[in-house]
C-alpha cells in the first residue's frame, strides 16, 4: 500500500531525515514519533503527495486521506456545508457524510459555521471525514490534538476499526505519547530525531 | 457527469455559498465605488465641462480600484486554514478550480460595478450610447482585472505583506487594460472597435493562460 526507500528530505540547509525505508502493508499502521521540528509533518506531506521536495522512491498504491495540523474547513461555511464540499473533492455521498456526523457527535453542531466552534468541535468536524472518505489509507498529523478524552477514544476505535478491516494509516505524534496512551493497534514505529 | 465537472460544480457552490455569508465584504468595493464617484463629482462641480469629458476616465479608476478591493484574502486564508491543500489534491485540475473563482469573483464584484458604471454615466448626461459601451468595456475589463488579481493574490501568497505587494505588481499589469477600456469607453479619444478587439484579445489569451499560473503558484506554494 506504501512504501518508501531512501527518503531523504532537507529544509533551508538542515537535514530532517535521510535513508527513510519503510513499507505499511493493507491492515498495518505506522507511527510517526519525534520532537517539534523533527520533520514529522513534512514526512506526511511528502507521503500524502502535497510536497515534492525530497529525494528517495516513494510508491503509493492509491489515494491518500491527508488530515494535517490545520482542519481545513471554511469558518464562514456550516459544519454540513464544508463536510459537502470536502466530501465532493473525492466523490462521497450524503448519507456517508451524516455518518460522519454521528460518530464524532457533529450532528448537534451540522448548521452551525465553523467561526462558533471551539477548536475541539471544529477538530471534531474534521476527523468526521475519516468516516464518509473512501480511502483506505490514512496520513494524519497530531489527529487527536484539542480533542477530549471521549471524542480520542472515538476517534482510537475508529482507527482500531480501519485497521481492522484493512485500512492503513500513518499518524503522527509526539515523542512523549507511551504505548499505552496510544489507543490504536501500531504496527510499526518510526523515530525521528531531526539531523542537524 | 465527470469527476472534474462535479468538482467543479461543488466549487462553483461554495464559493457562491461564500458570497452570500460574505454579504459585507462584498459591499465594500461597491460603497468604495459609489462613495469615491460622488467625491469625485464634488470636487469637479468648478469644471462642470472637464468633468464630463473625463467621466470615462474616473469611472473606469474607479472602477479597477474598487475591483481590487477583492484579490487579496481568498487564497492566502485558505492555505493557512489548511484548505489550499485539500484543493491541490482535489479530483479536479486545481487550474480549473481557480477560473471557477474568477468567474464567480467577476460576477459578484464586476458585474455590480459594470451596473453602477452604466448608471453612473447615464446620471453625468452621458448618451445612452456611450453609458452602454462604457458598462460593457468596463465588464470585460473588470473579467480580465480579476484575472490578473487573482494570478498575483496567488504569487503573493509566500509573501507577509500581499496586500502591499498586490497593489505594486496590479499597477504594471493593469494599466494596459485602463488604457485600451477607457479607449473602447470613448466615443472620441480613439478607435473605441480597436479598443475593443484589444481588450477581448487580451481577454482571449490571459482566459486560459492565467488559470494554468495560478495553479502552478499554488502548487508551488504548497509544496514549500
Amino acid at each position: 500500500m506504501l512504501e518508501a526507500r531512501h527518503l531523504s528530505c532537507e529544509r533551508g540547509g538542515r537535514i530532517l531525515f535521510r535513508g527513510l525505508s519503510f513499507s505499511l502493508q493493507a491492515g498495518q499502521s505506522l507511527e510517526i514519533r519525534g520532537r517539534n521540528g523533527s520533520g514529522k509533518s513534512r514526512l506526511l506531506r511528502i507521503l500524502a503527495g502535497i510536497t515534492s521536495d525530497w529525494s528517495g522512491q516513494l510508491d503509493r498504491a492509491e489515494r491518500a486521506l491527508y488530515l494535517g495540523h490545520e482542519n481545513g474547513l471554511h469558518p464562514k461555511l456550516t459544519v454540513l456545508e464544508n463536510l459537502d464540499w470536502l466530501a465532493s473533492l473525492h466523490g462521497a455521498e450524503r448519507p456517508a457524510i451524516q455518518d460522519g456526523l454521528t460518530a464524532f457527535e457533529v450532528t448537534p453542531l451540522a448548521h452551525r459555521p465553523c467561526e462558533t466552534l471551539s477548536v475541539g468541535q471544529q477538530r471534531r468536524a474534521a476527523l468526521a471525514r475519516l468516516v464518509f472518505d473512501d480511502a483506505k489509507l490514512w496520513i494524519l498529523d497530531e489527529p487527536t490534538n484539542s480533542l477530549d478524552a471521549t471524542s480520542e477514544a472515538r476517534f482510537h476505535a475508529l482507527l482500531a476499526a480501519h485497521i481492522e478491516v484493512g485500512g492503513s494509516a500513518v499518524i503522527a505524534t509526539h515523542a512523549g505519547a507511551s504505548e499505552q496512551a496510544r489507543g490504536w493497534p501500531c504496527s510499526h514505529v518510526l523515530e525521528l530525531g531531526g539531523e542537524q | 457527469m465527470s469527476r472534474d465537472l462535479a468538482v467543479a460544480i461543488a466549487f462553483l457552490k461554495r464559493e457562491s455559498l461564500l458570497v452570500m455569508r460574505r454579504r459585507n465584504d462584498l459591499m465594500e468595493p461597491i460603497v468604495f465605488y459609489l462613495l469615491s464617484l460622488f467625491l469625485m463629482q464634488v470636487a469637479s462641480a468648478q469644471f462642470p465641462d472637464a468633468f464630463t469629458t473625463l467621466v470615462p476616465a474616473f469611472l473606469w479608476v474607479l472602477g479597477l480600484l474598487a475591483a481590487s478591493h477583492s484579490f487579496t484574502a481568498g487564497w492566502r486564508d485558505e492555505r493557512a486554514r489548511g484548505e489550499l491543500a485539500e484543493l491541490v489534491r482535489a479530483d479536479a485540475p486545481l487550474a480549473l478550480l481557480a477560473l471557477v473563482r474568477i468567474a464567480v469573483g467577476w460576477f459578484s464584484t464586476g458585474l455590480p460595478l459594470a451596473l453602477i458604471a452604466f448608471g453612473a454615466s447615464l446620471a453625468f448626461d452621458l448618451p445612452a450610447a456611450a453609458a452602454w459601451q462604457l458598462a460593457l468595456a468596463l465588464l470585460l475589463g473588470l473579467g480580465l482585472v480579476c484575472l490578473i488579481g487573482n494570478l498575483i493574490a496567488s504569487l503573493a501568497i509566500g509573501a507577509g505583506r500581499s496586500s502591499l505587494l498586490i497593489a505594486l505588481l496590479l499597477l504594471p499589469l493593469v494599466s494596459p487594460v485602463l488604457i485600451f477600456g477607457v479607449g473602447a469607453s470613448s466615443l472620441t479619444l480613439m478607435d473605441a472597435a480597436a479598443a475593443f478587439l484589444m481588450l477581448g484579445a487580451l481577454t482571449a489569451i490571459a482566459l486560459p493562460l492565467v488559470p494554468l499560473a495560478i495553479a502552478f503558484m499554488l502548487k508551488a506554494v504548497e509544496d514549500v
